[in-house]
């Protein structure tokens, strides 16, 4: 593999999965942040 | 006789000055202007400061201190060769970092990703002049705007190259007040800098989900990319301690004595690498240009991802908060609060930047899990 083939490579899998990755937690932050939302409306509502 | 006894006195006596050569006077200058940079500009004097020590001390002749039983040398194995330095840090930003303006807005988190671009195009670059592939890699990582994640980096591919990367890399996040600005002016319209963007649509996190936070993200982002794990895991585990409420001496400790104790000993040890022979090459200075170059992509990349983000979303954010997304905390936040309150008084961007620039300390760790990973596998 050449220099260059290596640096490219790295850049589109490195760079690629980064964002991929990024992109699941974000989805793992709303559904946890979800999951606060209908906890926090349960509780209000057996409090009423 | 006596004429020899009294040459080999003469020598012992004096073999330190004998020794003494133009490197080690210019690296003993260079270590100055580290001391002087820390003590009198105030540039990151944590860590310049015994980095710049240790480069005058490693640079007398013949101290002994790297050499096979010296004391910096076992500081060195214990915890740079071994990266336990770097990841201890992590611990600490752990505990000073509060992810809830991420929480509240998470898909500003791909703009932490977005702000580590600047890695990719730095490594091609270096590779382009000329060099070796893992040096490349090294070189590249001081586009994380993160220290410790470039020395962690840096200590697994190229040592040798410890001294400048670290120095390069904690110089520049020093030097983010000056750099980004021009950087998000020439990349924004004046139109896009006054955007306004309300905190009425941030959802308020709770103790519950923060506590969760660290504990999902270590399980997900390690599944990901095991070889993250030392760092990813330290820095949860700082956030963790912070985040439970419980374990306040812990918190002190992980906040105070444990980064203090872990920045003396390593910017020491860093100093130590910094020696005439390996420092004093034409590697250095590219290493400092590209460095530049990786943080200004950086900038450029966090920016240009936030106006694409904005093709798709009905509330627009102000693309001067992708400038952030570098890790360096908080710096990074407070410059994108002070450009953006300067085109509009209204302008307050702190918070949303802030999320941002945690988001930023994620995606650099993520990078660099992901990179080792995609190395490991290629080569």
């Amino acid at each position: 593999m050449t220099d260059m083939e290596f640096g490219i490579t790295l850049t589109v899998l490195g760079g690629g999965l980064t964002l991929v990755s990024l992109a699941f937690l974000v989805f793992v932050m709303k559904v946890l942040v979800g999951f606060q939302s209908k906890a926090e409306g349960k509780n209000e509502s057996q409090s009423s | 006789m006596f004429d020899s006894n009294l040459s080999s006195l003469f020598i012992n006596i004096f073999q330190g000055i004998l020794g003494f050569g133009w490197q080690n006077m210019v690296m003993i200058i260079i270590g100055a202007l580290l001391i002087y940079l820390a003590i009198v500009k105030g540039y990151e004097p944590l860590l310049l400061l015994p980095i710049g020590f240790g480069a005058v001390l490693i640079n007398l002749p013949l101290n002994g201190l790297m050499g096979d039983e010296g004391i910096l040398r076992a500081l060195y194995n214990a915890g740079v060769a071994t990266e336990l330095f770097p990841c201890l840090l992590f611990v600490g930003i752990g505990a000073m970092t509060d992810f809830g303006p991420l929480l509240a807005n998470p898909r500003i988190l791909l703009l932490g990703g977005a702000g580590q671009f600047g890695i990719f195009f730095t490594l091609l670059l270096a590779l382009a002049l000329g060099f070796p592939q893992l040096e490349a890699v090294c070189v590249g990582i001081i586009g994380a705007c993160d220290g410790p994640t470039s020395i962690y980096v840096t200590s697994k591919f190229a040592p040798e190259m410890l001294g400048p990367i670290s120095v390069a890399a904690y110089s520049y996040m020093a030097l983010v007040p000056i750099i980004q600005p021009p950087v998000m002016r020439l990349m924004t319209t004046k139109k896009e800098r006054q955007i306004l963007m309300p905190y009425t649509n941030m959802k308020p996190v709770s103790q519950t989900t923060k506590i969760l936070f660290p504990i999902v993200v270590t399980v997900v982002t390690i599944l990901i990319a095991p070889m993250g794990a030392p760092l990813m895991g330290m820095l949860m585990l700082g956030n963790l301690l912070k985040e439970s409420g419980v374990v306040s001496q812990l918190v002190k400790s992980a906040e105070n004595e444990i980064p203090n104790v872990i920045t003396l000993l390593l910017g020491i040890t860093i100093g130590a690498t910094m020696v005439g022979e390996v420092f004093l090459q034409w590697k250095t200075l590219a290493i400092y240009g590209l460095g530049l170059v990786a943080i200004v992509g950086d900038t450029a990349f966090g920016i240009l991802f936030a106006k694409f983000m904005n093709l798709f979303m009905k509330q627009k954010i102000n693309p001067l908060i992708g400038a952030a997304g570098i890790s360096a905390f908080p710096m990074a936040a407070r410059v994108v609060q002070k450009v953006g309150s300067e085109e509009n008084r209204q302008n307050y961007l702190l918070m949303h930047a802030m999320g941002v620039n945690t988001g930023g300390q994620i995606g650099s760790v993520m990078a660099a899990s992901i990179m080792l990973a995609v190395i490991a596998a290629i080569r």
